[in-house]
């Protein structure tokens, strides 16, 4: 784009063609008032605040809506302007409650900024002032004050070009002019709360920090986001130590400066009554085992540790290494993960793992940002429900599509909220990704003039012959391609297939091409790069690789290949596994298997759960060490665009930080590392994982930065095994829901108006011949366990499958997966 | 919410309509239009069924349906009368033939008579200077008003 | 000899002139605690929260004294006003409103920033006390508004308190 050359103010700035003249101006310096002017909304010329004087122009201008242009030469101050700004104030004040002692806004306000600056003194209003609806809801969790509202419809703007969904209009006309839903009804979808950072005056406030404090009392904590693996920067204001409200800090590299709902009003966890803050021991499980010591009760968290950890080298001793395991967290810091993993390899066992599904760290190609969606002309998602996964990626997708003409691909066995800005749509039978991804690659590979022969069918798939060429068709002629994967949808093996079509369409010439591993969880990157896996140390070094094991890792370092999380549990069924250490992880609830787990678990001679809230694995445990989690703790996490991001500590906690706890447990088996500050595990990390070199506490900084290129194994998973038959049962998909009431989000979770009771998504064929209709009860079962769900039939998924989306920890759905993680077959009934 | 069902006729002519236009969001005001002709109303309920037709919002279609003062939220009656209160008219008299009208129909302005016959209501300017004091009646313009004229005209409209 | 004698009790009377002036003077001390003074109307002592006429508290917990307040000494939570049963006028109201007599410096910032007239310093100086902890003036204690002129002047030119 060429650049354009002009004055403001006697300040010559050269800025892109299309610029806007109150964006220019901010580039030299030069303050234009606005207040519905975003620069990510962009132009409304709503409020004329913004009027600016420009040479050869009859009237004054409105610099939010004029584009730059050669030569032009702008005032933005002189008598001509301020007069206008002042009778624009004077306007904008006519109506406008002089509460500010009592506004949420006061002390943040770009009405009492501007009007500082630019307004006049007083009013020449003689009359009374409008009276308006004051603090309405507009939904559970934002207030409306009509009064307040100065109709410079930024929020009407926001949810038209940014959400897309016009879900907030004005309605009526001229005095009566509102800021309003559809028939009063809530304004509530996944994204509302952002008219709240974005409303310039004090009229959309946030319902849960209404009168808490005000803006000058908080302490500004800049932390990200632990709710998904977008990571989005926030700005955590606490007062006494006291969670007091979340707000967006814009960083255009990972969420554009919005956060979801989910975001800013979901980590009330912080404060929750079932946080655990001591360590205990419970009475459960088999006998004591025999080197058990006394277990100092109310003993501080470091002292445990240091007891327990000493008992697992006695197991690992006596047993064997292969006896111990470690279930560590996708939700946890880089520097947790890569110190437990120490920790464990320094016990002698691979057996490390934090996750259900199967994955690899690295990729054949490029890991792109989430910038990179922007400039792609091609979006492919496999498996993908950014909506209810990851947010903010899907309001990424949407400005892609609908802003910088990006299409956008779907290959998914279910339909997505995405789908209706989908180019091409192609859905798969439940359960058959693994043909579906190896038909795109060797039709690609085809295409390619290659002869290679993945032997796929696209038989069990159900997608037709020509679909499938023209997903071939799109993503072959593409000029640049992302692909993004949520590894955690994809059953069995299938996440090493989508490596392998990765790699055919990074041999593909004319093709730049990236891909974004998309698993919901929030540092689920980071846990595979630190080597929370049982076949790779950090960094996607295979445990194979015994030479560079040895040099990075010690000649001590274990190079046996441990067991995965499914395959622990297994052993611990069986009795080979004695000791399991579970940090921040629920498997009870969150791995397929549901009573198998908790059997398995059951079995264990020692389980301990180092997490921060109360779950039904910690109920299993013997002992239960505590965790700070998001808010108390510090750190990094990666993001799905492989960006590491600084977490930072909002609040004190009373019990030690979980990378002390770990170091203490280090020290304890001779290690002789010792970190003073989190930094320094970072700075371990920067030498240790490859990838991450240049990564330091410096770099990081407040707004993050890429990670390098993990290097990735060459991957070769086998044939399709062909599918058990079916037998009039169904194939489970769960589904993920973005408000699952969990334990993130409890019952007293301002969020708690968005829970929803258990669903069933059928077929219409699939309905008609179990013989249920829309609405009924049916019980689902499979695995040995059974759940209720309501039906829907919409065709969500094609014929053979059934949606669950997972609603809530009671509800059980994962109970009715398989425990090695295979898809699962379930009966349904009509109850 | 009740779902609304256009009636088979109104489901061609909406099709007839769709077609005159290349983006669909563009035919928004004739729906409404449609919907407040059969039904004297738009109710949240047709709101609903326009968005549908039209892969938009139902906010988005209150939201133009509510700028319009044509539109209405609260039943009408089947004669609609809008009295001309500018500036011609109101230097002809039309506030007294206003109130005459009001009083002759038991009515309030801006209400319904309660066999839901008439509405009356106020209305800026109508573009009939020439015939002030004058009125509208659903489609038609009646000028140089007098009382006797309006008596006249109500008792012809059945 | 005689000359010098005269001059002598001359300037003892030039010296004691200033004594028997000030004898017959009103006198600048007071027999405190039994007289207490009069202190101006703007004399910046003690603070106190007011009440509005319908007996509402007037303070609307917008926090302004605290930041304002150059020692930090004032704390106030804020919370929302039951409509039915309203503490103050308004939408909000301090639930908590402490000021720590002990740092503050009765620079009168606060009841300078206050939009509704709530704080105010007053009269009262007698501060002194045994405990610490007393000096935490709560809202509770602020809101004890008294009668202004407490004390007044009597004839003999002393301060007295006002008999209730």
């Amino acid at each position: 784009m060429s650049d354009v050359t002009l004055t403001i103010d006697g300040k010559t700035v050269t800025v892109p063609k299309g610029t806007k003249v109150v964006d220019a101006a901010k580039q030299v310096e030069v303050d234009i008032p606005v207040f519905c002017y975003h620069e990510k909304i962009g132009p409304l010329g709503c409020c004329r605040m913004c009027l600016v004087e420009v040479e050869k122009m009859p009237k004054l201008m409105t610099a939010c809506t004029m584009d730059v242009a050669p030569d032009m030469v702008v005032k933005t101050v002189g008598d001509k302007v301020e007069k206008a700004q002042k009778g624009v104030l004077e306007f904008t004040l006519l109506n406008h409650p002089l509460d500010c002692p009592v506004c949420d806004k006061g002390g943040e306000c770009p009405l009492q900024d501007n009007t500082f600056k630019y307004g006049p003194p007083d009013t020449r209003m003689e009359f009374h002032r409008a009276n308006n609806v004051k603090a309405a809801p507009l939904s559970p969790v934002i207030t409306i004050d009509r009064e307040r509202c100065i109709a410079c419809q930024r929020c009407t703007a926001y949810s038209e070009r940014i959400e897309q969904d016009r879900g907030l209009v004005m309605l009526n006309r001229g005095f009566h002019n509102e800021v309003n839903t559809f028939n009063n009804e809530p304004y509530d979808n996944r994204f509302s709360g952002n008219v709240i950072d974005i409303c310039p005056v004090g009229a959309l406030t946030n319902t849960d920090f209404r009168f808490k404090a005000r803006t000058w009392d908080l302490e500004n904590h800049d932390t990200l986001c632990a709710n998904c693996g977008c990571n989005c920067n926030i700005t955590l204001g606490t007062r006494l130590n006291e969670f007091m409200r979340i707000e967006a800090r814009p960083n255009d590299a990972v969420d554009d400066g919005w956060i979801c709902d989910k975001g800013r009003w979901g980590h009330h966890f912080m404060e929750s009554k079932n946080k655990i803050t001591a360590a205990r021991e419970n009475s459960v499980g088999k006998t004591e085992p025999t080197s058990f010591p006394n277990f100092p009760i109310n003993a501080p968290a470091e002292q445990a540790a240091e007891k327990v950890i000493e008992i697992f080298k006695n197991i690992a001793e006596e047993h064997g290494p292969e006896s111990i395991g470690f279930l560590g967290s996708p939700y946890a810091t880089n520097e947790e993960g890569y110190l437990y993993q120490k920790l464990f390899r320094l016990l002698g066992t691979n057996n490390i793992d934090h996750k259900s599904y199967q994955d690899t760290p690295g990729l054949p190609i490029r890991h792109f940002d989430v910038e990179e969606i922007e400039n792609s002309n091609i979006v492919l998602l496999i498996a993908c429900d950014p909506t209810e996964e990851l947010p903010i990626l899907d309001l990424r997708i949407k400005k892609a599509v609908s802003r910088c003409g990006t299409k956008l691909l779907s290959l998914n066995d279910q339909d997505t909220a995405l789908d209706k800005y989908a180019e091409l749509k192609v859905k798969y039978k439940v359960g058959s990704e693994a043909s579906a991804v190896d038909a795109l690659a060797e039709g690609l590979a085809r295409e390619l003039g290659e002869s290679i022969d993945f032997s796929s069918d696209l038989g069990p798939t159900g997608i037709s012959d020509e679909d499938m060429k023209s997903l071939v068709e799109a993503v072959r002629s593409s000029m640049k391609i992302c692909v993004v994967y949520n590894p955690a949808a994809l059953s069995g093996d299938t996440s090493l297939r989508v490596k392998r079509l990765l790699s055919v369409i990074a041999r593909i010439p004319t093709i730049e091409c990236g891909a974004i591993p998309a698993a919901p969880a929030t540092n689920a990157v980071g846990a595979v790069d630190m080597g929370l896996l049982p076949d790779f140390y950090p960094g996607g070094v295979p445990v194979s690789d015994s030479e560079k094991v040895k040099e990075l890792w010690g000649e001590n370092a274990p190079t046996k290949p441990g067991l995965s999380a499914s395959e622990m549990i297994a052993k611990a069924k069986s009795g080979d596994l004695k000791a399991l250490w579970i940090h921040r992880s629920n498997p009870v609830v969150d791995f397929p298997g549901g009573e198998q787990v908790v059997e398995a678990l059951k079995n264990l001679d020692l389980l301990v759960v180092h997490d921060m809230l109360e779950t039904e694995t910690t109920q299993l445990a013997k002992i239960v060490l505590p965790s700070n989690g998001p808010g108390f703790d510090e750190g990094t996490t990666t993001n799905i665009g492989g960006r590491v991001q600084a977490r930072r500590k909002a609040l004190e906690a009373n019990s030690i930080d979980d990378w002390k706890l770990i170091q203490v447990m280090l020290k304890k088996l001779g290690d002789e590392s010792s970190y003073s500050r989190v930094a320094k595990v970072l700075n371990e990390i920067s030498q240790k994982v490859p990838g991450y070199q240049e990564i330091n506490s410096r770099f990081v900084g407040k707004q993050g930065c890429n990670r390098e290129q993990v290097a990735g194994e060459e991957v070769s998973p086998g044939n399709v095994e062909s599918a058990a038959s079916s037998n009039g049962k169904l194939q489970l998909r769960v589904a993920t829901y973005l408000f699952a009431h969990d334990k993130i989000l409890d019952a007293s979770s301002k969020l708690a108006y968005h829970f929803k009771p258990s669903s069933a998504f059928l077929n219409e064929s699939d309905a008609g011949k179990i013989g249920v209709s829309n609405g009924d009860r049916v019980s689902i079962s499979g695995n040995g366990t059974e759940m209720e769900a309501e039906v829907t039939i919409d065709n969500r998924c094609m014929e053979g499958g059934v949606v669950v989306p997972r609603i809530s920890d009671e509800q059980g759905v994962n109970g009715l997966g398989n425990p090695d993680g295979s898809p699962a077959w379930v009966d349904i009934k009509k109850a | 919410m009740q779902e609304y069902k256009f009636t088979e006729e109104q489901e061609k002519e909406i099709s007839r309509i769709l077609a005159k236009y290349p983006v669909k969001t563009s035919a928004l005001l004739p729906l409404l239009t449609l919907v407040q002709r059969a039904d004297r109303v738009v109710s949240p309920e047709a709101m609903v069924a326009i968005s549908k037709k039209l892969d938009v919002s139902p906010a988005y279609v209150q939201s133009v349906m509510s700028f319009y003062t044509m539109y209405h939220t609260e039943k009408v009656g089947k004669y609609m009368i809008l009295f001309c209160i500018n500036i011609s008219c109101q230097l002809n008299g039309c506030d007294k033939l206003l109130e005459h009208t009001a009083r002759k129909l038991n009515i309030k302005v801006g209400e319904t008579t309660s066999d839901e016959k008439f509405t009356l209501h106020r209305e800026e300017c109508l573009a009939a200077c020439t015939e002030a004091p004058m009125m509208r009646v659903n489609d038609t313009y009646y000028g140089n008003l007098t009382e006797q004229r309006i008596d006249q005209i109500l008792e012809s409209l059945d | 000899m005689l000359q010098a004698t005269f001059a002598g009790v001359k300037n003892l009377l030039i010296g004691m002139g200033v004594t028997f002036r000030n004898m017959l003077s009103k006198p600048v001390t007071l027999q405190y605690p039994e007289v207490k003074r009069t202190m101006p109307t703007r004399y910046r002592g003690r603070h106190f929260l007011n009440r509005d006429e319908d007996g509402l508290e007037r303070c609307v917990g917008c926090s302004l004294c605290s930041i304002n307040c150059p020692v930090g000494c004032i704390h106030v939570v804020a919370a929302e006003n039951d409509p039915e049963n309203p503490v103050s006028k308004g939408e909000r109201y301090a639930e908590v409103y402490e000021i720590n007599l002990l740092r503050c410096i009765y620079c009168g910032y606060c009841e300078e920033a206050c939009p509704v007239d709530a704080v105010v310093l007053r009269e009262h100086y007698e501060l002194a006390d045994y405990d610490r902890d007393n000096y935490i003036m709560e809202k509770q204690d602020l809101l004890v508004y008294p009668e202004p002129n407490e004390f007044r002047v009597n004839v003999l030119g002393n301060t007295e308190r006002v008999n209730k």
